[in-house]
């Protein structure tokens, strides 16, 4: 079968979006199916771009194509007569970032009718549809019933790379992800002030943008919190995130409402137990406090007070680390069951 | 600098694409250079394509723009260089916003005396004559290179 996927490209961007549509190509191929990739180029400003980009991929044909499968907003609105959806979100800043400081579009009269025409356009796509929607996760799942009259189904994604492994905890923390506001490191080091076991935090991934590496840098500028975060401000190989993982004590992930949130699934996978907090979205769906980590308050003392209870019990650390191991693999979070479901409906 | 390098392929017929944007895309990076790539996907009605590709507005997206392969050149960007290579534009300028899409270029170059003569025929404009892009790296041959090009716009 040939099968396109369709995502959306942000140029000189690759994050979680990237390493799942790479994974799906991956995956189809190694199943034998031929496989085109295929990224429409995304920009949100001015506001009217987003009609615009819209209207591109709706006027966007992949004629050669048995079956397109589409990711993500705005690409998911090319045409073809055999499209499955599998969103990994919608526009959020028209959805549920409307109101919030990350919110993007103008609150004016012109604004208000870009994020009517997302809204329309989307409802049209979602009632059209025959084949899903699926979505990534409960949370995508719920912010769309929430807008739209429909019954995604949750399909989640699996890793896309293998060799994770667990070894005996060391006096650490670790956070691997990109630094920027919605993931919240820098609340996670100002908790690092809390901090009373003596357990260190270990940063991973570079900055999104200038503003917060500066945050950053200037956060660490303070004695007290140099002794205790160690910033690995660079891409860090695979094979050193997993021995960073292997040997930390459990994983700290405090996203603002992530969408899914691989984080979480690298951690378990390598039987660490993951700290996240009450609004952190895609990880709740997995971390049951208690069982297979701790859900803290957005606040610096809640996530340190989190730490320390970690480093304060290590045998249940590990308890909790191979029972979110456990969860994953009873889930079957796999690209067969992927593929299954894709390519069945 | 970060650039961008565009052309267009056909899924699944001509995953190759329409010009030599990979090759050109290593030589780049290879030159320092931080390099993404965009590929239209071509291959559906013309004027649909040539139109979604005019709504493609990708102007914050790198200092410059090279479009090395139909429809690339109709993408919107404030320093884009169209290279017009082999017979890509055999058909002339036949879409009405292939005029604006050259245009608009800051240069328009072809790497062989063809190639800019069948963009001669239809948009009047200065079509810069340069080496093809394996002479282009070694430096071998008179004509000057697409990076010279560059050099001086990015200047």
């Amino acid at each position: 079968v040939r099968v396109a996927v369709v995502n959306t490209q942000v140029l000189f961007v690759r994050g979680g979006a990237e390493q799942l549509a790479d994974g799906l190509v991956g995956a189809l191929q190694g199943a034998g199916h031929e496989v085109s990739s295929i990224r429409l180029p995304f920009r949100w400003h001015p506001d009217d771009r987003i009609l615009d980009h819209m209207l591109a991929a709706q006027l966007t044909t992949i004629p050669d194509a048995d079956l397109v499968i589409a990711l993500k907003f705005p690409a998911y609105h090319v045409s073809h007569a055999r499209k499955v959806l599998w969103i990994l979100h919608q526009h959020r800043q028209a959805y549920d970032l409307w109101g919030t400081p990350w919110q993007g579009i103008a609150d004016d009269g012109h604004g208000r009718s870009v994020r009517r025409a997302i809204h329309d356009t989307d409802e049209r796509l979602l009632q059209e549809t025959t084949h899903g929607p699926h979505v990534i996760s409960e949370n995508v799942a719920s912010r769309m019933r929430a807008s739209h009259d429909v019954s995604p189904s949750v399909l989640y994604p699996p890793l896309m790379d293998v060799g994770y492994f667990c070894a005996e905890a060391e006096d650490y923390v670790f956070y691997p992800s990109r630094i920027n506001v919605l993931k919240r490191q820098t609340l996670v080091v100002e908790a690092m002030r809390h901090v009373r076991s003596g357990v260190r935090l270990i940063l991973a991934g570079t900055a999104d943008t200038p503003e917060i590496e500066a945050e950053m840098e200037s956060l660490l500028d303070d004695p007290v919190l140099q002794d205790r975060v160690r910033w690995l401000n660079r891409w860090v190989s695979h094979a050193d995130k997993l021995d960073l993982l292997a040997r930390s004590l459990g994983t700290v992930f405090t996203p603002v409402d992530e969408d899914y949130g691989y984080v979480t699934l690298e951690s378990f996978t390598s039987d660490k137990p993951v700290i996240t907090c009450v609004d952190s979205g895609g990880p709740l769906e997995f971390v049951t406090p208690g069982v297979t980590g701790l859900i803290a308050d957005p606040e610096p003392e809640s996530i340190a007070a989190a730490i320390d209870a970690l480093a304060g019990d290590r045998e249940a650390a590990v308890r909790m680390g191979q029972a979110g191991g456990e969860q994953l693999r009873e889930r079957d979070i796999s690209w067969s069951h992927v593929l299954d479901t894709l390519l069945s409906t | 600098v970060r650039l961008v390098v565009a052309d267009g392929f056909r899924p699944f017929l001509d995953e190759r694409g329409t010009g030599p944007a990979q090759p050109l895309a290593e030589a780049l990076r290879a030159r320092g250079h931080e390099v993404d790539t965009i590929r239209i996907p071509a291959g559906g009605d013309d004027a649909q394509t040539a139109l979604a590709t005019r709504l493609t507005d990708v102007s914050d997206a790198g200092a410059m723009l090279l479009a090395v392969g139909p429809p690339a050149h109709l993408l919107v960007h404030p320093c884009k260089i169209v290279w017009c290579t082999g017979e890509d534009f055999s058909h002339g300028g036949d879409q009405p916003a292939d005029h604006a899409g050259f245009d608009e270029a800051r240069a328009v170059v072809a790497d062989s005396p063809q190639a800019q003569g069948l963009v001669r025929e239809w948009w009047p404009g200065t079509i810069e004559l340069v080496a093809p892009l394996a002479a282009s790296r070694t430096g071998a041959g008179s004509a000057k290179s697409v990076f010279s090009v560059l050099e001086r716009l990015t200047a």
